[in-house]
């Protein structure tokens, strides 16, 4: 893309506020990737189709790659870098790397944000199907998703509903 | 390419009349991955993110819904909307991926007009009226005659879709959605979306749209005819799926090629009015 | 090592899952340098041109841009595996859609891009060669008209233009055998091109020194193979060049040759600046690799009582517009075609060819996939013809250990049998084999779905060429492991930790593992052909052998005792045999010998793999590039079926994948092996193709190229783990990265001949594909009866 300058972006990143240098037609993920460091979350396909961008945005579970950054002026980003000290995260990955679901990592930061979205807002644990369905667009090239399924299964039954205070976004 | 935010649908009509090739960015979900891909270049875009009311969903007490095009594919998916209504819920529940149907919006999907995507013929065989806006103010026009072509709509340029209005849904009503598609959040290889009344096991109206098998959604007034003051046994819902098979013309691509998606529509077509008919029988 | 070391055999969680976890692990394009560029390339829109003439000035008077190279600005150095062909940028002509012509080096990636689209290339537009009959028939026009000239390590012999291999296998007499077969099955299979899809795209970082040293790191299977052609292609020593491995997002084979390195390494000597290019996953897929499409005939004959007696087969790789790994992938399918049966006469026999498409390479089953699919379907053809169970008449055939494989090299363990009666057992098979129906009134039952429950049994390979790796013993008694096995994420580094401490007896916190890094790593030939457990293990084995000689002999001198009294105890000590009470550990050895005697204990080891050779007296082996290959691997599958008469979409319900892995090393990544393996193989049978129109590829994104996401597969895939050990490997050990994608697409295949009667042989078995076959199959004849049904059960059997 040509034309146009590059400008300003006033957002909160991992609950601190961050003016972003943003291209034109710059996305979310380019301002997280380049500009802020962040690289947690990958560049796979740019299209929105494979999920290894997926963050936070403004609560809910979003694709980086899909959010224009001149956009996202005042919306509040959590990267998987945001969820260092998150229960629901640090009991999912106890569970992944437990049931051998990390292989080559390049899908994983993906799958714990949205598994973590997932986790905050339900108050039961997500079975096998619910989890299938919200990782429906997370895809996984190595593993053939049971293990990640059946570790999601079990962090959620230790961790949704569970005495764990989920931190606010 | 500069971006705009306005917060009235009439700043929106202006600054669509002050730059050409404008295009309005509502949730970005095809078009950020279409910039992404070099495939759109415009000079401007206009935000609708600040444009207040437009993301309303607004249940009447008739029963009639009227929802801003803003409004994101998730919050129609979670919806639970009545009667032949669920045809909706049940198109925006298999639209991609939750991350997409998060931002994506209605009306986002309704004017790019892809014929492969799952809200167009939902909202055809739902009967959806489109409120547009622009210069020359406020009009109103059908779900049908609001798809025109291949990724083209009945909006004129400067204008805006602002909202849709749904019919209150007869007592009786049901709908169904069902799509075919490789793998799951695929486009449609080819979709059904249906909408019928229904009396004591009489189905006294009927709506099909298909997906996928035309330049815009497919409905023909013979198919819905067919199924009309029926009992929807089998031959009369064959000769619905024969009617539209006949008049499917579908794009060939890697989903498929045109004489397989007509090949299936017959048997798609049954599926869904079985599936909505179930919905009557089973107890509320 | 007498009794099982406590490391081996369990499921310990990797050391790398935390970063990843984290976001924090980097891979290559997380990466930064200071004052690093960032690179583009402008790929061929045309499947075959000559370049007339090519415009950078636009893109050079773009503020930002440090460098713009073409072809011609290249020395015209080609590298490859076995064919010379390759270049860096196209020099000359374009030989498939999506070939790098010219390639940017600016201060940021917008800038790059957009200069990229500034070249203006004028071309002359070539007839192209789009298929392998194209490519194979008389008067073709050749892919490489140069061909001639290259340099070619072995040559191979070439007797057709667009011929960049032909091979054979073949014992026995083929030509007589038939008239000893009752019944003869004949087939011809296709199968397409599968993408990798790994899901980080390929990325490197160049630069020098200021000395001139050149530093790389890259997404890549093998620093070696990739220092070794950067020696070539930029006539530096090799040891002028460092190859890094940042984390691997993903691989399967289509990162095992080198691809933007050469590239990225001319633009950071051009510019004398670090440069970084990561493909976007458009360029990846037009320009990188792909697994070879190929047309496979078959012919196989049996006995009425279900013994093998021979069987003919030829096989057309179409490689696509290099040569890279295809003579090896032909020798390679060609010496599973026989399966893991014992079958006397054979006649093996292949080409690998040219043509403009995306050049083809190493993926994941390396030509035995193809060969599988129609080699698995015969012998459920001819289980079919002779109304045997399919999975009895694998057993009569199947291979034991002690028996040998074709070529003549003795089979050395096998769990072929426990494989095929495992799943058999696991799965229902023979309830379900005569429950599934294919009747009209099955149809109206299940609203259209008939299910079926199929089998495949088959064959890999662990071993080949060089490896080798180095155990030092730090201070505090604590180890450093040295290799050079990339991992790309299937856990090779925690797996040779894990034989390490086996070998050490030591907890697996004790063991930490260098990174993989040329400078620094001992030689691995790549992490590639199912070879890492084995071969790497292997030397990891000896390497803690040589440490543990060093420390019994240090606690000899210590405890005055002959060497042979001195044992290795669990938890890092050596003690005196018999006298508990008397022990030393392994922190106090090595500080001894760090400071007072003997010096740092270090151990290496290193191998090439020094299996049997073929046996030539007993085979014809036709210009086959290698003399010996690899340790035979085993596995069997049964999958369970449901085809939607509807639409002809097939879905898997359940699968039980039985691998003979000869000792798992860590059970849960052997089991994470075996389904992301089968769910790739999965992909190739039902879903997976890339596609070309006149040449051009129609669906080079993730848009329109699918892979299976969670919802499309069931949760019900279980791997069932055989372990016959392996004389020769790591606490017994074999190979299972390749086996599980092998037997995938045969298994399904049967499957879906049972649910529906009828015998697909083109890959992917896309709903369309189905659909036309029981379209087909009612239209000429609706009572038609299924070939494939297996008689009525026998009682008591």
């Amino acid at each position: 893309m040509t034309g146009g300058g590059v400008a300003p972006v006033d957002l909160t990143v991992n609950g601190e506020p961050l003016t972003l240098l943003a291209g034109p037609g710059a996305t979310l993920l380019d301002l997280l990737r380049s500009r802020a460091q962040l690289t947690g979350s990958k560049q796979g396909c740019n299209s929105g189709v494979c999920g290894v961008c997926t963050v936070l945005v403004d609560g809910k579970t979003a694709r980086a790659c899909l959010m224009l950054a001149a956009d996202c002026a005042g919306r509040t980003v959590v990267t998987i870098e945001g969820l260092d000290d998150d229960p629901h995260a640090a009991v999912l990955g106890e569970e992944m790397a437990k049931a051998g679901a990390v292989q080559c990592g390049y899908c994983t930061p993906g799958i714990v944000v949205a598994l973590t979205d997932l986790f905050r807002r339900t108050a039961v644990p997500p079975d096998a199907a619910a989890v299938r369905h919200w990782l429906g667009g997370n895809i996984c090239r190595c593993t053939g998703y049971v293990s990640i399924v059946e570790a999601a299964v079990r962090a959620g039954q230790r961790s949704v509903g569970a005495d764990i205070e989920a931190r606010a976004p | 390419m500069q971006i705009f935010h306005p917060t009235t649908v009439d700043e929106v009509i202006g600054l669509l009349a002050a730059h050409d090739e404008a295009r309005c960015l509502a949730g970005g979900q095809t078009l950020v991955a279409m910039l992404n891909l070099g495939l759109l270049d415009p000079p401007a875009l206009i935000s609708l993110r600040k444009v207040a009311g437009l993301d309303r969903l607004i249940r009447h007490a008739d029963g009639g819904v009227t929802m801003g095009a803003t409004v994101t594919q998730a919050a129609l998916a979670a919806a639970d909307l009545p009667g032949a209504l669920a045809v909706l819920g049940e198109a925006a529940q298999q639209v991609a991926h939750p991350a997409i149907r998060n931002f994506g919006t209605v009306g986002g999907a309704l004017c790019h007009a892809d014929p492969a995507a799952d809200l167009p013929p939902a909202f055809v065989a739902a009967d959806a009226r489109m409120t547009a806006i622009g210069p020359d103010g406020e009009r109103s026009l059908s779900a049908g005659d609001f798809f025109v072509d291949y990724l083209t709509t009945a909006l004129a340029d400067g204008e805006i879709l602002t909202e849709i209005r749904l019919p209150p849904p007869p007592p009786g009503s049901v709908g169904a959605y069902l799509k075919f598609a490789r793998v799951d959040g695929d486009y449609a290889t080819v979709s059904v979306a249906v909408t019928m009344t229904l009396e004591n096991g009489v189905c006294r109206a009927a709506r099909i749209a298909l997906g996928s098998c035309a330049a815009r959604p497919l409905r023909l007034d013979a198919a819905d005819a067919a199924l009309a003051d029926t009992g929807l046994d089998a031959d009369s819902v064959a000769r619905a799926g024969a009617l539209l098979q006949e008049a499917a013309d579908p794009l060939a691509d890697m989903r498929g090629t045109a004489d397989y998606r007509r090949r299936i529509v017959p048997g798609l077509v049954a599926r869904a009015i079985g599936a909505a008919r179930a919905k009557a029988e089973a107890p509320a | 090592m007498t009794a099982t070391p406590d490391a081996i055999g369990k499921r310990l969680p990797r050391r790398d899952a935390a970063d990843k976890l984290a976001g924090a692990a980097r891979y290559t394009d997380d990466l930064t340098r200071p004052g690093m560029l960032h690179a583009a390339i402008l790929g061929s829109p045309w499947p075959s041109a000559r370049i007339l003439a090519i415009d950078t000035a636009a893109a050079r008077a773009l503020p930002g841009v440090k460098a713009v190279l073409t072809g011609a600005d290249l020395p015209a150095r080609r590298w490859g595996l076995f064919v010379y062909d390759e270049t860096p940028l196209a020099a000359g002509v374009v030989r498939y859609v999506g070939e790098p012509v010219a390639a940017v080096a600016a201060t940021d990636l917008a800038t790059a891009r957009a200069a990229a689209a500034l070249i203006e290339v004028d071309y002359e537009e070539l007839a192209p060669v789009l298929s392998i009959e194209e490519a194979l028939k008389d008067g073709a026009i050749p892919v490489h008209p140069d061909f001639d000239g290259y340099e070619k390590r072995p040559d191979l012999g070439f007797e057709r233009v667009n011929e960049i291999a032909r091979q054979e296998f073949s014992e026995g007499d083929v030509e007589s055998a038939w008239g000893n077969c009752d019944v003869v099955v004949e087939g011809v299979y296709e199968v397409p091109s599968q993408s990798h899809v790994y899901l980080e795209p390929v990325s490197a970082i160049a630069e020098f020194d200021r000395a001139g040293k050149l530093t790389v790191q890259s997404a890549n299977q093998s620093v070696y193979k990739v220092q070794a052609t950067l020696s070539r292609a930029l006539d530096l020593p090799m040891s002028n060049i460092r190859v890094a491995t940042p984390a691997i997002g993903g691989a399967f084979g289509g990162k095992s040759g080198v691809t933007i390195q050469p590239l990225v390494a001319h633009l950071a000597r051009a510019t004398g600046r670090p440069v970084r290019l990561t493909l976007t996953r458009e360029e990846d897929f037009m320009a990188m690799r792909r697994r070879h499409p190929a047309i496979v005939r078959v012919r196989t004959g049996a006995k009425t009582d279900g013994t093998l007696v021979a069987r003919d087969l030829d096989i057309v790789y179409d490689g696509g517009a290099y040569a890279e790994d295809s003579p090896a992938v032909l020798g390679f399918g060609l010496l599973m075609a026989r399966g893991p049966y014992t079958i006397p006469h054979c006649r093996l026999r292949g080409r690998a060819v040219y043509t403009n498409r995306l050049r083809a390479a190493g993926f994941r089953g390396y030509g035995n996939p193809q060969v599988t699919f129609a080699t698995e379907a015969q012998i459920d053809e001819l289980a079919g013809r002779l109304g045997l169970d399919p999975v009895e008449l694998r057993l009569k055939n199947a291979v034991e250990a002690g028996g040998r494989w074709i070529g003549g090299q003795t089979i050395t363990s096998c769990g072929l049998s426990e494989c095929l009666t495992e799943a058999r057992d696991a799965s229902g098979w023979t309830g379900k084999r005569h429950r599934a129906g294919a009747g009209a009134g099955a149809d109206a039952e299940t609203g259209g779905k008939r299910r079926g429950i199929g089998v495949s049994a088959f064959a890999h390979i662990c071993g080949l060429l060089g490896t080798s790796a180095t155990v030092r013993l730090l201070e505090d008694g604590t180890v450093t492991l040295a290799t050079g096995a990339v991992d790309l994420g299937q856990g090779a580094e925690a797996v040779l930790a894990q034989i390490c401490a086996g070998a050490l007896d030591l907890d697996i916190g004790r063991i930490n593992s260098a990174p993989v890094d040329s400078d620094a790593a001992p030689y691995n030939w790549s992490t590639g052909g199912s070879r890492v457990t084995y071969m790497a293990g292997r030397a990891v084995v000896q390497a803690a052998g040589a440490v543990r000689e060093q420390i019994v002999r240090h606690a000899a001198e210590l405890f005055e005792c002959a060497p042979a009294d001195i044992e290795i105890r669990p938890g890092g000590r050596a003690g005196i045999v018999g006298v508990p009470e008397k022990e030393i550990g392994f922190g106090d050895i090595s500080l001894r010998a760090h400071y007072r005697s003997g010096g740092p204990i270090i151990g290496s080891g290193a191998l090439v793999y020094d299996g049997e050779a073929f046996d030539t007296k007993e085979a014809l082996i036709r210009n086959y590039p290698f003399e010996r290959i690899g340790t035979y691997v085993f596995g069997a599958h049964v999958v369970e079926v449901e085809v939607d008469t509807v639409t002809g979409k097939v879905d898997i319900l359940r699968a039980w994948m039985a691998h003979d892995v000869g000792r798992a090393i860590n059970p849960t990544e052997v089991e994470g092996q075996i389904q992301g393996g089968f769910v790739q193989g999965a992909g190739y049978a039902l879903l997976e193709e890339l596609l070309w129109e006149d040449g051009q590829p129609i669906n080079p994104s993730m848009m329109d190229y699918k892979v299976f996401g969670a919802l499309d597969l069931p949760l019900g895939l279980h791997p069932i783990i055989v372990e016959d050990p392996e004389p020769s490997g790591p606490f017994g050990a074999k190979g299972i990265g390749e086996p599980p994608l092998v037997g995938a697409a045969p298994a399904i295949a049967n499957a879906v001949a049972h649910a529906t009667g009828l015998r697909l042989r083109t890959l992917p078995m896309t709903p369309e594909r189905v659909l036309d076959a029981l379209d087909a199959a009612a239209i000429r004849d609706p009572e038609m009866p299924a070939p494939d049904r297996d008689p009525e059960p026998t009682p008591g059997a």
